[in-house]
């Protein structure tokens, strides 16, 4: 069966400690992870982290899309990750550091098991500019992910 | 006074005032044993014949050595000036520290039991330490063994600001009235209490016997003692309530209560959320306990203890109602080395603290002043250097990131004083006091620190913050405050 795109959602927020978090909606703990495997996600119980390349403030932009199968490839990332989560409800969301909801949530599916495809782009362009004297601030959405769900 | 002897030695009491203004005005002093049956903070009291006087005690205010007595209770919290939840919190730190946040502090599995998961969520749960808390079927073993070996603070003794317990004594004293003779009997108890964080706003309290005693022509093993938690209204917000009735046994009863793993009886203290206060509907909940004969009860504890309920959406998914003991403080513990001596996973970040903490004037960026950081943990503690958290991408949060930012890149008002660079690969801008404070480095009244330190570090560190934040429950602003304290070693 062709891949179905099942629902969409965007928004743009500021990492924290480097930190965009997304979750499916029964989400209760943090993912215990190993930052030093130098991940760009970690996915886990009901939880996504992507890591954003600086810790100076920004924003950066994020788009969920969940799918019923793998979707075909997309074209214009600079880099690209995979992961698993698990999901107790077929629903997710961006979430502004878990004290609110940074975006609509999205229906995903049945609960279960997930794989989770992450693709990134200006996430080291970000750092540079954090670090340019020209450079007051670092414009919104220069660091960008684009993260797709489908059920395993 | 030494609390183990007072436990082994049993002990009692209760509002002291009441008990020597029950003595009718009229009542002829009786003549009693001599020594005294009891004494109140060193006075003796004279029961008349044929009446009775009856109470609870924290056990570390009570002795009883054989013939006498002795309760030095601390005195009425109710006719004291009330203090705010904050101070009291300080006050309970300091008679009773409890390490939250910290490695040594051990999965309490039979009293926080984790959400029900499969072995194919292995793993996924690894990481999960902690689930939303909610009170066990019963306490834990090796929560009776702890409190039974811990020592009680000024609000008892705490695991955590979900897991509480104190030892009591239950007394009661009748004067014969055709003998004289006295009759005593102690009941020593432990209550175990329980917050939760998984959607509802209640307390659960367990009590178990550990010791009971009579003596006396006028008691029998088949008096009826009952026991019960209650909200007392002085110092607290209104809607609590224990719905349950006072849970009574014979003398009997409770004795055959005491040995095994069972023989605890149990309440539940609620907490109306419509009767709640500003966007989080938080509550303060004072409860006291109480023991009566046949169905009667004539005094309360005089010890009080402060429970905190709310209803924060920023304590998010299940956990948006919650209510928990506030009577001691929420620490962050972060550790310079582990166990076997190797580097932690937040060195950096703990390194780069401890000295924010202890030599500020080191740090980036400098000052002509002397430098003030808050946040140090210290027993006292100290409530003019507290931490309070923002919410994050708040007007605060954003500020303080904005401010970091400039001291790391020496701009604006940093570009003298402000980081040297460039970082050495792997290296991020660590600030303290966290962005996520109303102490961060926009706040005009306090100083902060700047520092390079190792990315992974940095990553984890600010992780256990969120995680702090949410499994201890810190409310925004001054709703909470919270500390750091680094140590050498987890």
């Amino acid at each position: 069966m062709n891949p179905v795109l099942l629902g969409v959602t965007e928004t743009s927020l500021p990492p924290d400690n480097c930190m965009i978090i997304v979750v499916g909606v029964r989400y209760d703990e943090m993912i215990k992870v190993d930052f030093r495997n130098r991940r760009m996600c970690y996915g886990g119980l009901d939880m996504l982290y992507l890591m954003s390349e600086t810790e100076f403030l920004h924003d950066s932009h994020v788009r969920l899309e969940a799918w019923t199968s793998e979707p075909p490839p997309t074209k214009g990332w600079e880099e690209e990750e995979h992961t698993r989560i698990r999901l107790t409800e077929g629903r997710m969301y961006v979430s502004g550091m878990m004290e609110f909801a940074a975006s609509p949530e999205i229906p995903t599916g049945a609960p279960g098991h997930y794989h989770v495809q992450v693709y990134a782009s200006g996430r080291h362009e970000a750092r540079r500019l954090a670090f340019d004297p020209e450079v007051e601030e670092i414009p919104p959405d220069v660091e960008r992910f684009l993260v797709r769900v489908w059920p395993e | 006074m030494n609390r183990r002897l007072s436990i082994a030695a049993l002990a009692a009491a209760t509002l002291v005032t009441q008990l020597i203004t029950a003595v009718p005005a009229t009542a002829e002093p009786v003549e009693q044993a001599d020594p005294p049956v009891l004494v109140i903070s060193g006075n003796p009291v004279d029961i008349p014949a044929g009446e009775s006087r009856e109470g609870v005690i924290p056990a570390s205010y009570a002795r009883w050595d054989g013939k006498t007595l002795y309760l030095d209770p601390p005195g009425d919290p109710r006719l004291a000036e009330e203090a705010d939840p904050r101070t009291r919190a300080l006050e309970g730190e300091q008679t009773a520290p409890f390490l939250t946040g910290s490695p040594e502090e051990p999965a309490w599995e039979e009293d926080v039991p984790p959400g029900e998961l499969t072995e194919d969520d292995a793993e996924f749960t690894e990481g999960a330490t902690t689930f939303a808390q909610k009170p066990p079927r019963r306490p834990s073993q090796a929560l009776v063994a702890f409190c039974k070996d811990a020592k009680s603070g000024k609000y008892g003794i705490f695991r955590s600001r979900f897991v509480w317990c104190e030892h009591y004594v239950g007394w009661r004293i009748t004067i014969n009235a055709r003998t004289r003779l006295p009759s005593v009997t102690l009941i020593n108890h432990t209550y175990y209490g329980f917050g939760r964080d998984d959607g509802r706003r209640q307390v659960k309290i367990f009590m178990k016997p550990t010791f009971v005693f009579s003596i006396g022509p006028d008691h029998r093993p088949s008096d009826q003692y009952g026991f019960v938690p209650a909200c007392i209204p002085g110092g607290s917000t209104p809607g609590c309530a224990v719905p349950t009735m006072m849970r009574t046994k014979s003398l009997t009863g409770w004795r055959a209560a005491i040995p095994g793993a069972g023989g605890f009886v149990s309440w539940l203290v609620t907490s109306d959320e419509t009767q709640g206060h500003a966007a989080e509907k938080w509550s303060y909940h004072k409860i006291v306990f109480a023991m009566g004969k046949s169905g009667l009860i004539s005094a309360w504890s005089s010890t009080d203890y402060m429970l905190r309920c709310d209803s924060a959406t920023y304590i998010s998914g299940a956990r948006q109602k919650a209510c928990l003991f506030h009577d001691v403080v929420p620490r962050i513990q972060y550790a310079l080395f582990d166990a076997d001596g190797s580097r932690s996973d937040v060195h950096d970040v703990a390194n780069h603290i401890q000295t924010a903490l202890t030599q500020p004037d080191i740090t980036y960026p400098r000052e002509s002043h002397p430098k003030r950081i808050p946040g140090k943990y210290t027993n006292p503690p100290d409530l003019n250097s507290v931490l309070e958290r923002v919410a994050y991408n708040g007007p605060e949060w954003t500020a303080n990131a904005a401010t970091k930012s400039r001291a790391c890149h020496r701009r604006g008002e940093y570009r003298l004083t402000g980081l040297p660079g460039p970082p050495a690969s792997g290296q991020q801008c660590d600030e303290f006091p966290f962005a996520t404070t109303v102490q961060g480095a926009s706040n005009p009244s306090w100083d902060f620190s700047v520092a390079w330190v190792d990315r992974d570090d940095n990553h984890q560190a600010g992780q256990e913050l969120k995680a702090f934040y949410r499994r201890q429950r810190i409310l925004y602003k001054d709703l909470d405050l919270f500390y750091v304290h680094v140590v050498q070693k987890h």
